[in-house]
């Protein structure tokens, strides 16, 4: 189960709504890179997991991917507060509008929804955990191009704290993978899948 | 609310944003560590900090979880800003 704490893990406060910025922005909601299937790929892929710190890694880190949805939403959020029918039509954001009004909804940067085949839930550790290294360089990659694009400074600073997140998810995940290799046949690491196979030893 | 209050409340839910990251970013070193000394010398430290932070948060501006919430006369838990919303409001 989950407890909600009604603050964000990082501050957002962002005085100047920009409709054009919030198009980018969304993509770390529902794009295919972003928070939600980050946190739906752990907290899917960690059922199965049979080594308990490395189901323990992947639900903390789950965890912590729907607060950076969070922070997303929340700079998607003030970022189209108080838009006047003028501003949404010169900034392009008439699309996304016409649909779902100020409203926060799944999609990615094109406007395509969000969809679970974003990301696979395997049943093999190896894997599972070397598609998760991807995956935080890729949300990375995605934040440096957000960067590249973007300069307000209220806009790019909670960017940056969940830039240097993937950093972090990244070495972490690196040190799962090794525990679960630790677990396995050092001279043939396929040799059978421990989420699968019963000849665990 | 006026600007002094204002003031406390941003400076005291920075201080429970810091602490309480700090917490995270142990949490999954020691998730990977779970034996390493100077994590785990650091998570006790700022466990109880944490703990005494989101009290006294609780206490004047409201509460942050439902751990610290102490109703009386009124539930108080629903109603205040939602974090999303940001200061310039």
């Amino acid at each position: 189960m989950w407890n909600y704490e009604k603050r964000l893990q990082y501050p957002v406060n962002i005085t100047q709504p920009n409709a054009k910025l919030a198009q980018i922005i969304i993509t770390q909601f529902g794009g295919p890179d972003g928070e939600l299937a980050a946190s739906q790929r752990y907290l899917s892929q960690r059922y199965s997991m049979p080594y308990s710190n490395v189901s323990g890694l992947l639900t903390d880190i789950g965890t912590e991917e729907m607060a950076h949805m969070e922070i997303v939403c929340a700079i998607v959020h003030q970022l189209t507060k108080d838009l006047t029918i003028d501003e949404i039509k010169a900034s392009g954001f008439d699309k996304y509008y016409v649909d779902h009004t100020l409203a926060l909804y799944p999609v990615a940067a094109s406007g395509t929804p969000f969809t679970a085949t974003y990301f696979q839930s395997k049943g093999d550790p190896i894997t599972d955990l070397v598609e998760d290294m991807a995956a935080e360089q890729k949300a990375r990659t995605t934040y440096d191009n957000i960067l590249r694009l973007i300069h307000d400074p209220e806009v790019c600073d909670p960017i940056r704290f969940l830039r240097a997140r993937e950093v972090v998810h990244f070495q972490r995940f690196g040190e799962g993978l090794r525990i679960v290799q630790d677990n396995l046949d050092a001279k043939n690491f396929y040799a059978f899948n421990p989420e699968f196979d019963t000849c665990k030893k | 609310m006026n600007n002094n209050n204002r003031m406390d409340r941003k400076s005291l839910l920075n201080k429970i944003d810091m602490v309480s990251f700090a917490i995270n970013d142990c949490t999954l070193f020691l998730d990977t560590h779970p034996m390493d000394e100077e994590a785990l010398i650091c998570i006790n430290e700022l466990l109880p900090v944490r703990r005494s932070l989101l009290e006294k948060y609780s206490q004047y501006f409201g509460p942050l979880t439902i751990d610290t919430a102490t109703p009386s006369k009124k539930w108080e838990w629903a109603s205040g800003p939602m974090p999303w919303e940001g200061g310039c409001k």
